[in-house]
């Protein structure tokens, strides 16, 4: 077998041409120089997005070796002046710790929350406690939202028909609400969620449960954990009854959603 | 099963529609499409009802679908199109519902429903909400609260798909973008095939195993498909845009222009922001040389038909001054897509398309915006320096190899490019999204760990990881050769 360069003048463009020894008139290969190094950095481009695959990925994270890597790279970045570290002010990081935010997002811990199956088959039925399980198991803990639409979710299933007006003590200027022991963030969500029940801020009434209260109150109700343990308990209703406007109330971790403005009067 | 039910819907109500709109493309191409065509009607279909104050429900919602594919087929026959009978179009899809195309789907989208993973994020909550909100009969009002946030940010496509699942009777939807995700896989490996006819059979499905695994396992995809939000649709669609006229450029069939056209249209319906996505879309457009006038007309008409009616619609209930998308910049990124249609559609009327020009532009004009942002507003540029490239390109969210990669495809793109004159449009768009962005983050930027434009980035990964499979096939072969001698069976 021999083989020769070729150029063309035009495009200059070189090519290697391979003849058969026994039929030198045949050619069998014939490689262009471009279109070798073209290749040769497609392949090298189309290899960074294989390495960036996230089987690889996954398993490197957990070697020291990627974190021996990262440092260097970190630091070669910050070298060359392109390393930048904006402040975390995110609203949305709920779970700082890397790995716990991996294991939640597995749903490692979520799935392990606590639901009251047994009233919600008696109430909805089975097939819709199993829908309702798997919409827990994606939004609990996923985020600072989760609560406020776990708690509308619950409302327009199981008391939907007996709402008029949802009393909610969420008045803050900010975008997220203490309330006891528990968070509350983008309060629209909820009114979205609900309707047309209506959702109206309003503080005036003692929506902090003190023990009396809270033993009083805690009678026949429904209880679904949300995000961050907060467990939410709302009360199992004639669902053929009339319309009333319901209040929130909270005792520690726990909320409620109670129809009387004074726990203690029912 | 009901949310299963309600995906088996977009692909037989796409089938439908795709029949009647493009029947001249074949048949895998129409099945492949389907899918993407049902959340794009079905989508326009809830904005209709809501410009037209009727609260949503299924039968209202079937009587307005069929009531524009009806106008769809008599404006059609108007134009002399195509005029398929009522009963060829029902015996087409019934006959296309019997394909392994339909199979696999069902198979696909079973899988995604009953194995119920999603991945919830703070805004997917929003999307669920703005679902429900219509499900349960909520109309736009301003007295709603947030609501030029949810017509702008949560609306349309999006939306409308969690209210649709909730009134098939689903709980929440969360296999819709899982699906879609895949279905564009397998629709880009299919072109893929379709393009290296002139490969042996081995090579070729050596080279779309490889470009499945690549792009199907890559970190952000194979992640990012099981996320509840809106950006995966807009990355479909703006994909399927940008391919479909790259393949017009390979068939010359006009149908493929008009798909893009509607495809990118569903996009802005699916996400405010990419309307600066259009831009680069007719921008390639402007300069295939394929394209005349008419085409050109046409292709802007079914742009603004299926975008405009919803975004004046939005734009009354959206105030000057909110926290989120205001009015002035939907005016001013309508307005852009206005003017580039003007500047386009005269270009084309006159034959006077400078398209070597217009190919060097971004050349010219990126480092001229760049050098005068820099002169006048030096701030905004260091916002976003400092947050786009440094941190969320070369930063935390990891895209580094993609950019590496970027860069080194760069190196091969001008001898791609020599080779396969079509090939700029493959690899262009990554290249101005990314700038894009960085304009976008310059100008409506702000300090922010969760800024938007990380995921945004999203959106022209499965398009550079294409173009990089279509450059690789140019390059391992040896003679110079245009589109149409690749397919070319």
């Amino acid at each position: 077998m021999v083989g020769y360069d070729l150029c063309h003048q035009k495009d200059f463009d070189c090519k290697l041409i391979l003849k058969s020894k026994y039929s030198k008139t045949k050619k069998i290969l014939s490689v262009s120089y471009k279109s070798l190094f073209c290749t040769f950095f497609q392949i090298i481009s189309i290899s960074f997005i294989v390495l960036d695959n996230h089987f690889i990925y996954e398993a490197m994270i957990k070697s020291k070796n990627y974190f021996i890597l990262r440092e260097k790279v970190r630091s070669f970045k910050s070298e060359f002046g392109i390393k930048y570290q904006t402040k975390n002010n995110s609203k949305d990081n709920l779970i700082m710790n890397p790995e716990e935010a991996l294991n939640l997002r597995m749903g490692k811990i979520s799935a392990a929350a606590y639901l009251d199956e047994s009233t919600i088959i008696s109430i909805n039925g089975s097939n819709r406690l199993e829908q309702m399980k798997n919409f827990l198991e994606i939004y609990r803990n996923s985020s600072k939202q989760s609560n406020i639409i776990i708690l509308g979710d619950l409302i327009y299933e199981f008391l939907g028909s007996q709402i008029d007006t949802l009393f909610v003590p969420f008045k803050t200027p900010d975008y997220c609400y203490e309330f006891a022991q528990t968070l509350w963030c983008q309060i629209e969500s909820l009114s979205w969620f609900v309707y047309p029940i209506m959702v109206v801020i309003f503080d005036d009434y003692s929506y902090e449960l003190n023990e009396s209260e809270y033993y009083s109150i805690k009678r026949n109700l429904l209880r679904v954990e949300g995000s961050d343990n907060t467990l939410i308990n709302i009360p199992i209703a004639n669902r053929n009854g009339n319309r009333q406007n319901y209040y929130l109330y909270s005792y520690g971790k726990e909320i409620f959603v109670y129809p009387l403005s004074d726990p203690l009067s029912g | 099963m009901y949310q299963w039910a309600f995906l088996i819907f977009l692909y037989l109500i796409g089938l439908l529609y795709i029949n009647v709109l493009f029947p001249n493309l074949s048949n895998n191409h129409r099945q492949l499409l389907s899918p993407f065509f049902g959340v794009g009607f079905s989508g326009v279909v809830v904005g209709f009802l809501l410009i037209a104050r009727i609260p949503l429900s299924l039968p209202y919602f079937f009587i307005c679908l069929l009531l524009i594919l009806i106008f769809a087929k008599i404006l059609l026959k108007i134009l002399y199109l195509h005029n398929l009978s009522w009963g060829q179009l029902f015996a087409h899809t019934s006959s296309n519902v019997l394909s392994i195309s339909f199979v696999l789907y069902l198979v696909i989208s079973c899988f995604f429903v009953l194995s119920g993973f999603a991945d919830a994020s703070p805004d997917s909550t929003q999307f669920e909400a703005t679902g429900r909100y219509l499900a349960q009969g909520g109309l736009v009002n301003s007295s709603t609260p947030q609501m030029a946030f949810m017509l702008n940010g949560r609306l349309l496509i999006v939306g409308a798909m969690h209210a649709m699942t909730r009134l098939f009777g689903g709980y929440s939807l969360y296999a819709l973008n899982p699906t879609m995700c895949v279905w564009l896989l397998l629709f880009l490996a299919y072109t893929i095939f379709i393009l290296n006819r002139k490969v042996d059979n081995v090579t070729r499905i050596l080279l779309l195993l490889f470009f499945v695994i690549t792009l199907g396992f890559y970190k952000h995809f194979f992640n990012g498909m099981f996320a509840i939000h809106s950006n995966q649709l807009s990355m479909i669609f703006f994909t399927v845009s940008i391919v479909s006229l790259y393949f017009f450029t390979v068939t010359e069939e006009k149908s493929w222009v008009y798909i893009g056209s509607l495809t990118i249209g569903f996009a802005c319906l699916t996400r405010v922001d990419m309307l600066l996505c259009s831009l680069i879309f007719f921008f390639l457009l402007t300069l295939i040389r394929k394209t005349d006038y008419n085409m050109m007309k046409y292709a802007w008409y079914i742009f603004f038909v299926s975008l405009l009616p919803w975004r004046a619609f939005t734009l009354y209930y959206t105030p000057l001054n909110t926290w989120y998308v205001n009015a002035t910049q939907l005016y001013l990124l309508i307005g852009a897509n206005i003017i580039l249609c003007l500047l386009s559609t005269q270009l084309h009327r006159y034959n006077r398309t400078p398209v070597n020009l217009i190919r060097k532009s971004p050349f010219i004009v990126g480092p001229i915006i760049i050098f005068l942002l820099i002169f006048f507003i030096p701030e905004k540029v260091e916002l976003s320096w400092n947050l786009f490239i440094k941190y969320i390109l070369l930063g935390h969210s990891t895209w580094l190899l993609l950019i590496i990669s970027l860069i080194i495809s760069t190196i091969s793109f001008y001898y791609i490019d020599f080779r396969e004159k079509n090939y700029y449009i493959l690899f262009i768009p990554t290249g101005l999204y990314l700038f894009m962005l960085f304009l976008l983050v310059a100008f409506a930027g702000y300090e922010n760990v969760d800024h938007s434009a990380s995921r945004m980035v999203f959106h022209t990964v499965p398009l550079f990881i294409y173009s990089l499979f279509i450059g690789f096939s140019t390059a391992v072969t040896n003679k110079p050769k245009t589109s149409r001698e690749m397919l070319a069976s």
